[in-house]
């Protein structure tokens, strides 16, 4: 197995630079661990894919970074602070996966991506931030609207939730991560099963929302799809065993087992 | 202290004459004989009483079926008479002692499932059960079996001015709550993680909703009682659920079903002759069964037409 890793270096002056950096991540489910001793480096500005098998850590390590899930050993930084600092400053935002979701949640697709605002609006305070959603500012909706729109889903606002395809409920997720304006998107499996139509615009918005300066980082199985369009891959097996440009983790890939696995999958 | 508790349940009996005055307003609109009913003081407290609870209970319905919380629910209700017959025992307010016990068989369900292997339907069922039979010990004790009867089934014409005092305050409790943070509470039933990922306090807005839950059912005993509360939790919100693809109108109709089964219980009961906590659950079953059958574009009727002529 090949693993290319960094020399350990002071967490401070390397976090620094970094959108996550992660020395000797220990993390699991009960008495089952999924990651040991990962080391994690996301450049800020980038767009990175997670790859790697089922249960190979790549849901559980986004979890890490949204602090849904605490670390069992090892630091973690997210853009040189603590996670809960970067939660509270509202730099993450989060697309969960399609299983994640109750869909039959009485909500329309404004309505859930309106509640992407509500950072902001925590964030802005005042009585006005106790008050129910409807009773926010137009503003807010107004945000959730251009979004719905930059998706494609513009005439499906008011539709219920659970009533849009796959694809259809992806972009959803995705214009709720987008209206959060957040520096860090977290993306679990974008691209899983949905549409061709769909993949194009979930792939020319994460590109967008990197040229703006956005950090991108997202789980995916297509590994061979990340070519010439991920800036780094990175290769998960209960922690970092790969990292490099996607090109570059395909073409070692072949003596990794796993790895070739993935490759012919994608191909 | 004395002459201070003696001043505050002079004060809410004043609020509560006045409520009860207000509600007189429109029963004085009923027909003679519907409206006599409420003659009787009894009658009118029980009808006071009944809207605070149904209403209550209905608000808080659609989190419960939401939060898929309907076991934890009976569960809370059930565990709550080990605290009602020590209260008893120790001549203390029940509601105190009916908080305390309920609130910790809930906080013991979440010990239980993440501490041991044993699920959360396990522990609830062990909670339940084992709470009410604890309670159960204790009452035949120290009680006449009358007393446990009105514990176990509500005795909603014995409600006193006090009892109304507390439902009222309870009320107000959960209504501020579900004011202030029903945008953080949608968010947390929704998406969990995303929740957590944005920095809401999760753990609050769960514990929080718990224990408004448990004040809840502790001031609904008196109405409906233990055995029967979790029916006016459940099956308000789940009629609601069938009719409506909106949060806001779902809250909205599961609390009309609530004060609708309650009230419409209560005077049917009167005229039936009938346990009164019993007639509301059945008229809430009711409500539901015409949702089932009626509810446009998900009850059986829709359903049927649905594959009888296809899109």
């Amino acid at each position: 197995m090949i693993a290319m890793r960094a020399p350990r270096q002071s967490a401070p002056e390397a976090s620094s630079q970094m959108a996550v950096y992660g020395r000797g991540l220990a993390a699991g489910y009960g008495s089952l661990a999924v990651l040991d001793d990962c080391d994690l480096e996301v450049e800020s500005g980038s767009l990175t894919a997670l790859v790697g098998p089922n249960g190979a850590g790549k849901t559980t390590l986004l979890k890490l970074v949204t602090g849904a899930l605490a670390p069992w050993r090892g630091e973690l930084a997210v853009f040189g602070r603590s996670p809960a600092a970067a939660r509270a400053a509202g730099a993450i935002a989060y697309m969960p996966q399609h299983e994640a979701i109750d869909w039959d949640y009485p909500l329309t697709v404004r309505d859930v991506v309106r509640m992407g605002r509500l950072p902001a609006i925590r964030a802005r305070g005042g009585w006005r931030a106790m008050l129910p959603m409807s009773l926010q500012p137009a503003a807010e909706t107004g945000a959730a609207l251009r979004a719905l729109d930059a998706v494609g889903l513009a005439d499906l606002a008011h539709r219920a939730i659970g009533a849009l395809s796959g694809g259809q409920k992806k972009r959803a997720l995705l214009a709720r991560a987008l209206v959060q304006e957040a520096r860090l998107m977290l993306l679990d499996e974008p691209l899983a099963g949905v549409d061709r139509d769909s993949e194009a615009v979930i792939r020319a918005l994460l590109i967008e929302a990197r040229a703006a300066g956005r950090t991108v980082m997202m789980v995916t199985h297509d590994l061979d799809g990340t070519r010439g369009f991920a800036d780094r891959a990175l290769l998960i097996r209960g922690r970092v065993v790969m990292a490099g440009t996607p090109e570059e983790v395909l073409g070692t890939a072949p003596q990794d087992p796993v790895a070739a696995a993935l490759a012919r999958a994608g191909g | 202290m004395a002459e201070l508790l003696g001043l505050i349940s002079d004060g809410g009996r004043a609020v509560i004459d006045a409520l009860i005055g207000l509600l007189m307003l429109p029963v004085a609109l009923l027909p003679g004989d519907w409206a006599a009913m409420f003659d009787y003081g009894f009658m009118r407290r029980a009808l006071l009483s009944s809207i605070m609870v149904g209403g209550i209970c209905g608000l808080l319905s659609s989190f419960v079926v939401l939060k898929r919380w309907s076991l934890l629910g009976d569960t809370i209700s059930h565990a709550v008479l080990p605290g009602v017959a020590i209260a008893y025992l120790f001549n203390l307010p029940f509601v105190i002692g009916a908080f305390v016990s309920g609130a910790l068989a809930s906080l013991a369900v979440g010990f239980i499932e993440r501490t041991t292997r044993v699920k959360e339907d396990a522990a609830m069922g062990i909670l339940l059960s084992g709470g009410f039979a604890l309670g159960l010990v204790i009452i035949g004790q120290i009680a006449s079996a009358t007393h446990l009867t009105h514990i176990l089934f509500g005795n909603v014409l014995g409600v006193s001015y006090d009892s109304l005092l507390t439902t009222l305050i309870a009320a107000l409790i959960a209504l501020a709550f579900v004011a202030r943070f029903v945008k953080e509470l949608t968010l947390y039933t929704f998406d969990p993680i995303q929740a957590a990922t944005i920095g809401l306090n999760t753990g609050l807005l769960h514990y929080g909703l718990m224990l408004v839950l448990t004040l809840t059912i502790v001031v609904s005993l008196d109405t409906v009682g233990i055995v029967l509360v979790v029916a006016m939790l459940v099956t308000p919100g789940a009629t609601a659920y069938l009719l409506c693809d909106r949060l806001g109108p779902m809250m909205a109709v599961s609390t009309a079903v609530g004060v609708a089964a309650a009230v419409l219980g209560l005077v049917l009961s009167y005229h039936l002759d009938a346990a009164s906590g019993g007639t509301m659950v059945l008229v809430a079953t009711g409500i539901f069964l015409l949702a089932l059958i009626f509810a446009p574009g998900r009850g059986m009727i829709a359903r049927a037409r649905g594959r009888a002529e296809p899109r």
